[in-house]
């Protein structure tokens, strides 16, 4: 009997281990579920992308706090965005912007939310800005304003969006 | 005097265009002009290259107080440093406004409109062409002087320039202002003699 009795308490005692006690498991405040991602999304924190000529010549490097993409080979959204043009023999050209969209299969970085280009003697401010990674043009569009000045920029001289407001 | 404040003036019309008017060619002589803002649509640049700053449809060019509108676009071809203009093209009812000190001290408001304009820095020309029309008003003596043309082509280096007609004549025009009516004599003031 005595050990019968044993026996039932053993197994309420492991009967009660494996379905849990205590405070229930359902949230307090049950939320919905989040909504399914695209399998293929990807979130990147503190992103850099280089482009390089193929012969050297000149180099393009972006750098956004975040950026997405739909695949590892992009296209990527990046935002704030920032840029750098470096060409040897050349002064440096920067490029800020609220959001880029680079496309590397069409060879095309697009740049939207005053953008900011900056040369060390000209500045070109627009609401939207397209970089053809091929031949190395820039079509800006919207209300665009283009600032040629004598002084040279320092906002050249680093990758830091909108922090020389001196022109 | 007054003619040369008026070629001063047509001077000045040109180098609205050009952000930096050089003397000889090469050399910067009036760095007044190497600040100026281009405000429009669509531009292209060619940040990589000495291709030009194209612009379509209508800009505005505004440096050391004077004012340019083209409406059918404008080319800028950099010079190697980007530091200059090597050459500039402006298209399409070209307008420059603006006020010149002369060298008597006198200012002077005026009006230039073509069909288009263009500079160039070695050549060290610039040149307005197609319904060439000019008018300048002293703003001191009220003095206007207007001139129209096909052509007006303006040395920089010469500080020369000159209007072009085809075979027929160049018109141009100086109106003095009305003499003032002499004052009237004033009116006697009552008591005022004792």
């Amino acid at each position: 009997m005595t050990a019968s009795l044993t026996r039932l308490g053993v197994a309420a005692v492991a009967l009660i281990t494996l379905l849990g006690c205590g405070r229930s498991r359902t949230p307090a405040n049950p939320q919905p579920p989040p909504p399914p991602k695209s399998a293929t999304a990807h979130e990147i924190a503190k992103t850099t992308i280089k482009f390089a000529d193929p012969q050297g010549r000149w180099t393009l490097q972006l750098e956004a706090d975040r950026a997405e993409a739909v695949a590892l080979r992009g296209p990527y959204n990046m935002s704030p965005a920032r840029a750098r043009y470096d060409e040897e023999g050349r002064p440096s050209v920067t490029i800020s912007a609220k959001r880029a969209h680079v496309d590397e299969d069409a060879r095309r970085v697009t740049f939207e939310g005053d953008v900011r280009i900056d040369s060390a003697t000209w500045r070109l401010q627009a609401d939207r800005a397209e970089y053809d990674l091929n031949t190395g043009k820039v079509a800006a569009t919207g209300h665009t304003k283009w600032t040629l000045a004598e002084a040279p920029s320092p906002a050249a001289q680093h990758l830091s969006p909108h922090k020389d407001d001196r022109r | 005097m007054r003619r040369s404040a008026c070629i001063a003036l047509l001077g000045v019309m040109l180098c609205a265009m050009i952000p930096a008017v050089s003397a000889p060619a090469g050399q910067i002589s009036d760095v007044a002009f190497r600040r100026f803002t281009v405000e429009g649509g669509p531009v292209q640049v060619d940040i990589g290259g000495t291709g030009p700053v194209e612009w379509i449809g209508r800009v505005m060019v505004k440096g050391a107080g004077i004012t340019l509108t083209a409406d059918n676009g404008m080319k800028l071809w950099p010079t190697a440093d980007w530091r200059d203009a090597e050459r500039v093209e402006a298209r399409g009812n070209v307008k420059v406004e603006g006020e010149y000190v002369a060298a008597d001290k006198t200012t002077w408001s005026f009006v230039g409109k073509a069909d288009a304009a263009s500079y160039e820095r070695t050549s060290g020309q610039g040149v307005m062409s197609g319904a060439v029309s000019f008018r300048a008003v002293n703003r001191i003596t009220g003095a206007v002087v207007t001139a129209a043309a096909d052509r007006m082509v303006y040395s920089f280096g010469t500080q020369q320039f000159r209007f072009e007609r085809g075979d027929k004549p160049v018109h141009m025009e100086w109106q003095e202002p009305a003499p003032a009516a002499p004052a009237a004599p004033a009116a006697p003031k009552v008591g005022a003699a004792k």
